[in-house]
């Protein structure tokens, strides 16, 4: 007979409630240390994760349910490549090609719930599209501002001569 | 109608607080975070310091500096990296405090000058440089890095790739050393005498009146140190035992030594 693993229900800031199994819970520090905090409490059913918007939450269940079925490799540092599919399993690529918005919060999300794969996977991401690129690229991506005085702008170029592009 | 001179914040630092961007520059090469620190005044701040710690940046940005592998850069960034630059870059991350390894491999336009902007460093403990173009002498590098080996531990390899052969200048600090035996921290000149049994040393901060005694306390014989001794002789020995040779020990118990001498020695 199949013994059925018990669930707890994640809360999320929005007050959804994600029933998600035992094991893909603790992968967070933060839930875990909660529920052995309330260990002695059998009662203890939701989890209540104010920080943590429900797409950002479900985001969040996805990776934890796949990464028990198929741990994610470890991230080399530096990354050896811009792309992600060349640093992990096509799997976690896919899960993190999204729009920056929400793979910011997937960084707070990661951080705030402790949960070291996925904040490694998230950061990864955010460096891999700084990788390679040159300084106007970078702002292009992120939409910054160039705020340099033209003295600071001066020295930075000398600093950054050679890696600067050809 | 908003301040069309207020810097517009990007979404990049909007949502992620300094701390967090720490931990996306660890996956970046060294080339790569000084392009990162290029595109805006803020990111600049981040990626070094002392800004920083006004800002209530997380010390752990230091942390990013620690170890500058510049062999994970291109090709194109090695080839272009001179001495003048390597000293611009090893002012900018500060590298005096904070850079304990640094890695030269195929930057071959490096004579090694720029080296010079470590003089002084009380943390570095490793460098490997390679280069085609060597060009400082022994003394050079003897004046830089002879100081810290006395300090620290180190391990420099700097090697000349030349057309025909390969000239070295090493120095590995390490090997003279051993790892305090409790610690298990490499220390310079601050082990004790080795037990001949186990060959390992105990610095001064973990000694204790057990393992001093571990020359005979008469005629300076080696002794095995008191782990030696309890696993290879006999459990549950005393410190007593152990401040005396056998030799030693049997002439005391015969009254060899007369009681004046034994007590000048210290003997019980």
């Amino acid at each position: 007979m199949d013994v059925e693993e018990s669930t707890i229900n994640l809360v999320s800031a929005e007050g959804d409630s994600s029933p998600v199994p035992l094991s893909v819970a603790k992968m967070s520090e933060l839930v875990r240390s909660m529920m052995d905090e309330e260990a002695e409490d059998d009662d203890v059913k939701e989890i209540p994760l104010p920080n943590v918007k429900s797409q950002v939450l479900h985001k969040v269940i996805e990776f934890c349910e796949h990464h028990l079925k198929e741990p994610m490799t470890e991230i080399e540092k530096p990354l050896k490549s811009n792309s992600m599919s060349d640093v992990v399993q096509k799997f976690y690529a896919d899960f993190v090609d999204i729009e920056q918005v929400l793979l910011f919060e997937l960084i707070l999300a990661a951080n705030y719930m402790d949960i070291k794969p996925l904040l490694d996977l998230t950061c990864a991401t955010v460096a891999s599209m700084i990788k390679g690129k040159t300084p106007e690229d970078i702002r292009t991506t992120f939409n910054i501002t160039n705020d340099f005085s033209p003295e600071e702008e001066a020295q930075v170029r000398e600093e950054n001569k050679w890696c600067e592009e050809a | 109608m908003e301040n069309s001179t207020t810097t517009q914040l990007c979404a990049l630092e909007a949502y992620l607080p300094p701390s967090f961007l720490v931990n996306v520059l660890a996956f970046l090469d060294v080339a790569s975070r000084f392009r990162f620190a290029a595109s805006s005044r803020a990111f600049r701040e981040i990626v070094f310091g002392p800004e920083q710690q006004e800002r209530g940046i997380d010390d752990s940005v230091k942390s990013i500096w620690a170890y500058m592998d510049f062999s994970t850069c291109t090709q194109r960034d090695r080839d272009r990296l001179t001495d003048y630059e390597l000293r611009l870059i090893l002012k900018r991350v500060n590298a005096l405090e904070f850079t304990k390894g640094l890695f030269l491999e195929a930057c071959v336009n490096l004579t090694g000058i720029g080296l010079a902007g470590l003089h002084g460093s009380n943390v570095l403990e490793e460098i490997t440089m390679v280069s085609r173009n060597l060009n400082v002498s022994k003394e050079f590098l003897d004046r830089i890095f002879r100081p810290m080996a006395a300090r620290k531990l180190c391990y420099i390899n700097i090697q000349s790739m030349y057309a025909n052969g390969t000239m070295n200048w090493k120095m590995d600090s390490r090997r003279q050393l051993e790892p305090c035996r409790r610690c298990g921290i490499w220390k310079y000149d601050c082990a004790l005498s080795p037990c001949y049994k186990c060959g390992t040393h105990l610095c001064h901060s973990c000694s204790s009146p057990t393992t001093r005694f571990n020359k005979c306390a008469l005629c300076a014989a080696m002794m095995v140190c008191l782990p030696c001794y309890d696993r290879y002789h006999r459990r549950g020995t005393s410190i007593v035992l152990h401040r005396f040779c056998k030799p030693c020990k049997t002439n005391l118990e015969a009254g060899v030594w007369t009681k004046n001498r034994s007590n000048q020695l210290g003997g019980g």
